[in-house]
């Protein structure tokens, strides 16, 4: 077999996993696609390297490098803007900010918002744990931290998940800090 | 067991990471303990409810739009990762401002390496983005700079308003002729246009090469390329507003 069909049998099922992965990181449907199509691209062109037998922490490491990499470009390329900002007002400023405000009748859209106000590194530990399903072994190995970490974050953000969904909850040792 | 050695281990147990033998203490001491259960029960639904919340669904068209790039695109040996890649372009840029490189122009139609030419120039123009070239917002700021730098007058429009802002511009070299490079970005994306004077390269080079597009036209005397990692749809959407600029 060659390696393309490889990739595609083994690699390219794992989009929907991939798109979620970038769509959580990114919080934004574009940013996420052009992550996961620039990841896919350089998944494939290092496919040559990869020997394991589950190629699914390999490739979510790679989205989530593509996701920072873009943020980090981006970061770049906002430095430009304020010039361009000053011309056409401070409406242009909040354009990226038009997510829908949750429906606090509905369970879902209250999580969804809840999770998406996490810090980067509890919201993606969270998905990879929850969504996901990966162990703190795999989940160490995607974002690049020990496990200890792993641990304290999944910890951390379900204790602060907890506290956003149900006020009326007993604090847990986790949100006492 | 305490409750607090039983908390310690119990996210562990909910997430199936715990040892057989600690699997069996922290199970005794939730036979005793109902605060203890009522912990891991509550564990239990917030790990229901965000499950519930199942993957983000993939847009339509990117598995399509993933494979056909994966198609075009040859795995490249682990020993030429792009850095590899970026410092020959580097070297290759070098040798070029040294006037020691003089590309072959093809003037026939089929021929790939004019279209080789375009989207080698783009990668290289990112590579060595502040090499340069002028950087600015302003499309008043990088047409006079390329003033005696070309023997012709690029025209250079901002389509910011469109949500493909100018960044900068450069000369470069394409098919052995000076071309002006401007520099768009959409989103992370950027697009080159190189512009020349029409005549000095191949005809209509529109396609596809390595996960680049690239869009060519002329008007007023002058070629337009444009060369990006940019989808069709948007790449060709891009050109339709520069053409009516």
């Amino acid at each position: 077999m060659g390696r393309r069909e490889e990739f595609e049998r083994k690699v390219l099922p794992l989009l929907p996993a991939a798109y979620n992965l970038a769509r959580w990181i990114t919080r934004h449907p574009q940013d996420a696609e052009d992550a996961v199509q620039d990841a896919l691209l350089r998944a494939f062109r290092a496919f040559d390297g990869f020997h394991g037998d589950d190629p699914k922490p390999w490739l979510l490491m790679i989205v989530r490098n593509a996701c920072r990499t873009a943020f980090r470009r981006g970061e770049r390329w906002r430095n430009v803007i304020p010039l361009d900002l000053a011309f056409r007002g401070p409406a242009a400023a909040s354009e990226a900010d038009n997510s829908p405000p949750p429906d606090s009748r509905l369970d879902a859209p209250r999580i969804h918002a809840a999770i998406e106000r996490l810090p980067d590194g509890l919201r993606e530990t969270l998905i990879l744990r929850e969504i996901e399903e990966l162990s703190y072994t795999e989940i160490a190995t995607v974002t690049e931290v020990p496990i200890g970490t792993v641990m304290s974050r999944l910890s951390r953000a379900r204790a602060r998940l907890r506290e956003a969904l149900d006020e009326n909850a007993a604090p847990t040792r986790e949100a006492e800090r | 067991m305490t409750c607090d050695d039983a908390r310690d281990l119990l996210e562990a147990y909910h997430d199936g990471e715990l040892g057989a033998e600690d699997c069996a203490r922290v199970e005794a001491h939730l036979q005793g303990c109902a605060a203890c259960a009522r912990e891991l029960a509550s564990l239990r639904a917030l790990s229901d409810r965000v499950r519930g919340l199942g993957r983000q669904p993939v847009p339509d068209g990117l598995a399509t739009r993933i494979t056909s790039l994966v198609a075009q695109s040859a795995p490249v040996p682990t020993n030429q990762r792009p850095w590899a890649r970026m410092a020959a372009s580097h070297l290759a840029a070098a040798l070029l401002g040294a006037g020691a490189v003089a590309l072959v122009a093809s003037a026939t139609l089929r021929d790939p390496a004019p279209m080789n030419d375009l989207v080698t120039a783009h990668v290289r123009g990112l590579a060595l983005e502040d090499f340069g070239s002028v950087r600015s917002g302003n499309p008043h700021a990088i047409k006079p700079w390329f003033a005696g730098k070309l023997a012709f007058s690029p025209r250079v429009s901002d389509l910011a308003d469109d949500g493909f802002p100018l960044l900068s511009g450069r000369v470069d070299y394409v098919a052995g002729k000076p071309a002006a490079a401007l520099i768009y970005g959409r989103r992370q994306h950027r697009i080159t246009v190189f512009i020349a004077p029409a005549g000095s390269t191949a005809a209509a080079v529109n396609g596809q090469l390595q996960g680049y597009n690239v869009e060519s036209w002329q008007a007023d005397g002058l070629r337009y390329e444009a060369v990006s990692d940019l989808n069709r749809d948007e790449l060709t959407n891009f050109a339709a507003l520069l053409r009516t600029r």
